[in-house]
């Protein structure tokens, strides 16, 4: 039996930010049904309220929203002290090095150019837990 | 055709050659006038000579005066020329300033029309259209997304679903070894077989037991038959006895007294005689229905012996037939178990080259809202007439031409 096996590992929450309903969707989608716990925020504010009142133990994030992009936000998060160690991941449109630089510099764990294959995303979160 | 410099030039240099040869002419005709002086003697002497001398001068002077003339037309034609220039060049300054001054009429003129997103009443209708177009495409892709997403989590599901469904029976069926404790249909079919053996074992004692007993049948029948012909001899002593005691009874008459004894043990044994006839008559009377009761049970038993040994040949081939069926069908559903498990892993596969086609939505719409943003600054632009070099820059943050997989980066 070849079939990929799904256990669910509840234990796992994980935030997706993109003001992108069908990305989010898609996202959601893929790390569901790896057995992760989801919980979707619309842009970067959002995210932060939703960061400061609930824990997860990994951030995915747009770059390009409207309120509050993904640099923003991540740098928001780093401040504070609950995110300033776990995986924060942007995911975008954009991969030059300059938009990498400026990924470094806010202290993002990762970069991910869209488009990206949904089981290469679930074998990164299988690396960084 | 010259240039006016050109001409100019052309004149000027003309002007000097001739300036050049008038002095040198007049320096030369001085020189020869004080010769002519100086050798008026010598003259005379050679007047051929001078006659030359006096040719050659005149034809200098000649020349001169040609000259001279030449010298006074050109330097005519030079001042006007150089009136003429001059007239071309106020002209030229002129219209340089009046082409200055227009172009600085037309360039404040123009500048908005070149500079800004001025449009005309029918380009901006056309820009409305389009704004409107991209907006429209923009509701349509994201409905459209949003239904093939469900869709997408649907078919996976369903996809799962049938996987583990595969896998129930797959189990079942001893493809995996996770469930090795639940009976196959390979077990049931090893388990009815067996059982259909001891009954076919037990059905051919049985028949051998009926053999047996139509055996014994047939050896009582026999029997039953000797004594029916013992009891037909003792029929017949019976009769011959009866004639004894008769004929005893006619010579105790016949004897008189002395035979009356004698009658009386003749009339005993005739008695006697008449008991046994009756004896074997009930006796006989007992043996015969016993003897048809014999053979009905010899001819049942030996039919339900053959047909025992038909019906378990019958369904001896019947079981057989059955679980080559069952086998064959097992195997069947094995192979489309495989099949179904191979098509669940290609439905996995398709569903997820869906998800990540389906990020073509982002980007679409990130270009369409970077094309639409455009529009909507020519837009506003147009309508306020402000200059274009005002509107912010423009820049999609999409880079993306083709649908292919991008990078992906941890920063250590």
């Amino acid at each position: 039996m070849n079939a990929p096996v799904f256990k669910p590992n509840t234990q796992r929450r994980i935030l997706t930010v993109d003001d992108s309903p069908s990305m989010r969707d898609m996202i959601s989608f893929t790390i569901e049904s790896a057995g992760y716990q989801v919980v979707v925020a619309v842009d970067g504010i959002d995210a932060l309220e939703k960061a400061r009142s609930n824990a997860f133990d990994l951030i995915l994030t747009d770059q390009n929203m409207p309120r509050m992009d993904g640099l923003t936000l991540v740098r928001e998060l780093r401040n504070l002290p609950a995110y300033a160690r776990i995986p924060i991941l942007l995911i975008t449109t954009e991969g030059d090095d300059d938009m990498k630089a400026k990924g470094r510099a806010v202290k993002a764990s990762g970069w991910i150019v869209k488009p990206f294959s949904p089981q290469v995303l679930l074998d990164l979160i299988a690396r960084l837990f | 055709m010259l240039t006016l410099p050109a001409a100019t030039f052309t004149v000027a240099a003309i002007i000097g050659i001739l300036g050049t040869a008038l002095f040198n002419g007049l320096a030369l005709g001085a020189r020869t006038r004080n010769g002519q002086h100086l050798d008026v003697s010598l003259a005379e002497a050679d007047s051929a000579l001078d006659l030359d001398v006096d040719r050659r001068l005149d034809e200098y002077e000649s020349r001169l005066l040609d000259c001279e003339r030449t010298r006074a037309r050109l330097s005519a034609e030079l001042v006007a020329a150089r009136a003429e220039i001059r007239d071309l060049t106020e002209s030229r300054s002129s219209l340089q300033a009046g082409l200055a001054e227009a172009s600085r009429v037309l360039g404040e003129g123009l500048r908005p029309m070149s500079s800004a997103a001025v449009l005309d009443e029918s380009a901006e209708a056309r820009v409305r259209l389009a704004f409107g177009s991209i907006d429209q495409v923009r509701t349509l892709i994201r409905e459209a997304i949003t239904a093939l997403a469900a869709s997408f989590r649907g078919l996976q599901g369903a996809a799962r679903e049938q996987n583990a469904l595969a896998a129930d029976l797959a189990a079942a069926n001893r493809l995996s070894d996770s469930e090795a404790h639940m009976p196959t249909i390979a077990d049931y079919i090893v388990q009815a077989e067996e059982t259909f053996a001891g009954f076919v074992e037990h059905s051919s004692a049985s028949s051998s037991a009926a053999a047996h007993m139509s055996g014994s049948i047939a050896r009582a029948t026999e029997r039953m038959l000797e004594v029916t012909t013992t009891i037909r001899d003792l029929d017949e002593i019976a009769i011959r006895t009866n004639m004894l005691a008769l004929n005893a009874s006619i010579e105790a008459a016949r004897a008189g007294d002395a035979g009356k004894g004698f009658a009386v043990v003749a009339r005993a044994v005739r008695d006697l005689s008449d008991r046994s006839a009756a004896f074997n008559t009930r006796l006989r009377k007992l043996i015969e229905p016993l003897n048809e009761e014999l053979a009905f049970a010899s001819q049942s038993l030996e039919s339900l012996a053959a047909r025992d040994a038909a019906l378990v040949d019958e369904l001896m081939g019947k079981i057989r037939n059955l679980s080559s069926e069952v086998r064959r069908s097992q195997d069947r559903m094995v192979g489309d178990l495989k099949r179904v498990d191979a098509l669940s892993i290609s439905i996995e596969r398709d569903v997820q080259a869906a998800v990540f086609g389906i990020q073509f939505d982002d980007l679409a719409t990130q270009l369409l809202t970077s094309a639409w943003g455009a529009l909507r600054d020519v837009l506003s632009a147009s309508e306020e007439r402000t200059d274009s070099a005002s509107l912010p820059a423009f820049a999609s943050s999409v880079q993306q031409h083709h649908m292919r997989a991008g990078e992906i980066e941890l920063f250590t």
